[in-house]
């Protein structure tokens, strides 16, 4: 796998896998003191479940610049002219970058709802429009890479340079 | 509202669309045009899918998986079941079938056994004599079980999917793994008497204990991962935690095998893989709620049941349609999706949705095996260094045996069901 130099790039990567890891031994040493001490937090399926939200699409924006995303080729590998490649894979990325913006711009109008309404977790007490947050912020970042990635596909066909397939390049 | 579901699905389908952006896609556009809902369901419908405990599990178990690929537990394994059943004939080959079998039940991922298993003992077969075919073809099948044996990620995404319980279908999928391991095993036995294959002295008492004394940490995590589980001391998820952590203290601190700066890299690639499980996963659903809400399940029930009678037709013709669609994407993505539209359909059929997640998960198995989307054919052709058809070539014998296990397991649903109905019910 390719790895991103870039200061956000690293950034995002370390934080999920370290998010990942720190919730996974929380979770180990919750089992043991209740199971030992009989004692145990009551915060953390809470966090868990918020944690999941944000790895879901903390995880598909990463996810979006190495093009781990599964989609279907089968059609488009049998293109034979690299400038229809380019042209249809412009046009899919220009899809995902709209769906995404769509998703960005309601995922925020609900977490500003939320914030209006004051409503506060179950637990933790903290308002509940913060676990929404990853939904458009992440929303935006993917959609501004597919965006960048078809602006290459774009560039690549004007200057009629040979097909590069998806997450080729760092965004 | 079908036709704008079916037809932009299609569509994007074809366009090469990602999957999670096109399931969200049709959901907006069928929302936009034909509902009066606000969309602002859509981030709801996202966030309500992922806000579930049941779903950390997914990540916590690639990533345990990853870092006992990357150790030693997997080395350790195969050192004790060669001293085991090594004397035998065709011994390496009955071990790499074990091995993969005690793999299965701690990594949920079939890629990641292959890896674990096939990197050792794919060269161990060659040089002892069994052939490229039949040895690339063997690690490459028997890796497949680590989907059927638990812990599963695809059973615990059908679980998502379809509310079944974990525990549960974790338990169904013990026999049917059996199962495969056992016909794999009986076809390597009549193999090496066919062929004739050199059998290698049998390990001494000294060196099977010795080898015992360091796979013991391996043997024992799925003891406490399933009896966490069905003992009642844990959750699910709780028990992918604690496998993770146990994984790392083993490989860390006991083996010495990872060193602790490594530990991030060896989590990157599984971390991001499943947060992309994780988001179309969470898109699929919401896809699914719009369905559900428009009663297309319903809809489909009546038109399958007026014109199929039999419950076991409509089993063969599910089995049918996911070979078919294993051939143009990934049969997970198709599970996610397809298998919440027949719940309606298995309802009044009467078929246990346990026994409907098996089979869904031996298809998958089968998907992992056959091109163009077969990973652990993928993994193999990096193992062997050898053409897509020479593995296709190799597997092929190993997947008529599975498909003979799939029928089984769809017209017999005592092998799925016996456990979790003496244990669970």
């Amino acid at each position: 796998m390719r790895r991103t130099t870039g200061f956000f790039g690293r950034l995002e990567e370390w934080t999920l896998v370290c998010v990942l890891l720190a919730l996974a031994i929380a979770s180990f040493v919750q089992v043991v003191c209740r199971y030992f001490i009989g004692f145990s937090f009551t915060w953390m399926e809470e966090v868990t479940r918020m944690a999941s939200v944000f790895i879901a699409f903390l995880g598909a924006a990463i996810g979006v610049k190495y093009g781990t995303h599964f989609s279907m080729v089968f059609v488009y590998e049998r293109l034979r002219s690299d400038r229809v490649r380019q042209m249809l894979l412009l046009l899919v990325n220009l899809v995902c970058c709209v769906v995404l913006l769509v998703v960005a711009y309601y995922g925020w109008e609900q977490a500003m709802k939320l914030r209006r309404f004051g409503t506060l977790t179950a637990v933790l007490r903290i308002p509940k429009y913060l676990p929404y947050l990853p939904i458009p912020v992440f929303s935006v970042i993917m959609a501004v890479r597919f965006l960048m990635q078809g602006v290459d596909q774009l560039r690549d066909f004007i200057s009629a340079k040979p097909f590069q397939p998806h997450g080729g390049r760092d965004a | 509202m079908i036709t704008t579901i079916v037809g932009s699905f299609v569509l994007l389908l074809l366009m090469g669309t990602p999957i999670a952006m096109l399931l969200l896609a049709t959901t907006a556009l069928a929302l936009a045009l034909h509902s009066s809902t606000s969309l602002l369901i859509l981030p709801q419908q996202l966030f309500n899918a992922l806000d579930n405990s049941v779903l950390m599990s997914v990540p916590f178990f690639i990533l345990a998986g990853n870092i006992m690929t990357r150790g030693s537990m997997a080395r350790h394994l195969i050192e004790v079941v060669n001293c085991l059943v090594g004397g035998y004939p065709g011994g390496l080959a009955i071990a790499t079938t074990l091995a993969c079998l005690f793999f299965a039940s701690l990594s949920g991922s079939s890629p990641a056994t292959v890896v674990a298993i096939g990197s050792v003992m794919l060269p161990a077969l060659i040089k002892a004599g069994y052939g490229d075919r039949f040895s690339v073809g063997l690690v490459t099948s028997a890796g497949s079980l680590g989907i059927v044996i638990p812990p599963s990620i695809p059973m615990i995404l059908y679980c998502l999917v379809m509310n079944v319980s974990v525990a549960e279908l974790f338990l169904a999928g013990v026999l049917p793994g059996l199962l495969i391991a056992g016909v794999f095993i009986t076809y390597t036995i009549c193999m090496s008497y066919h062929a004739g294959w050199s059998v290698a002295e049998k390990a001494s008492w000294r060196s099977t204990a010795q080898s015992l004394r360091q796979g013991v940490w391996a043997l024992i995590l799925p003891i406490i991962v399933l009896g966490g589980i069905y003992g009642g001391i844990f959750t699910p998820t709780e028990a992918a935690a604690v496998s993770v952590t146990y994984a790392l203290i083993v490989e860390v601190l006991i083996h010495k095998a990872i060193k602790v700066k490594d530990v991030p890299e060896v989590c990157m690639e599984g971390a991001i893989l499943s947060g992309c499980l994780l988001f179309i996963l969470a898109c699929a659903m919401t896809l699914v709620w719009l369905l559900t809400a428009e009663r297309i399940p319903q809809q489909l029930a009546d038109l399958i049941t007026s014109h199929v009678q039999s419950k076991w037709l409509f089993l063969i013709m599910v089995n049918i349609l996911f070979l078919l669609i294993g051939t143009v994407m990934d049969n997970v993505s198709a599970m996610l999706i397809l298998s919440p539209l027949f719940v309606e359909t298995l309802n009044r059929f009467q078929i246990d949705y346990v026994q409907y997640g098996i089979i869904m998960v031996l298809l998958i198995e089968f998907g992992f095996l056959t091109p163009p989307f077969g990973l652990n054919l993928f993994v193999a052709m990096g193992l062997s260094r050898k053409s897509l058809i020479e593995v296709t070539a190799g597997v092929a014998p190993f997947l008529v045996l599975l498909l003979c296990c799939v029928v089984l397991v769809t017209f017999v649903p005592a092998i799925s069901l016996f456990l979790p109905k003496v244990f669970l019910r």
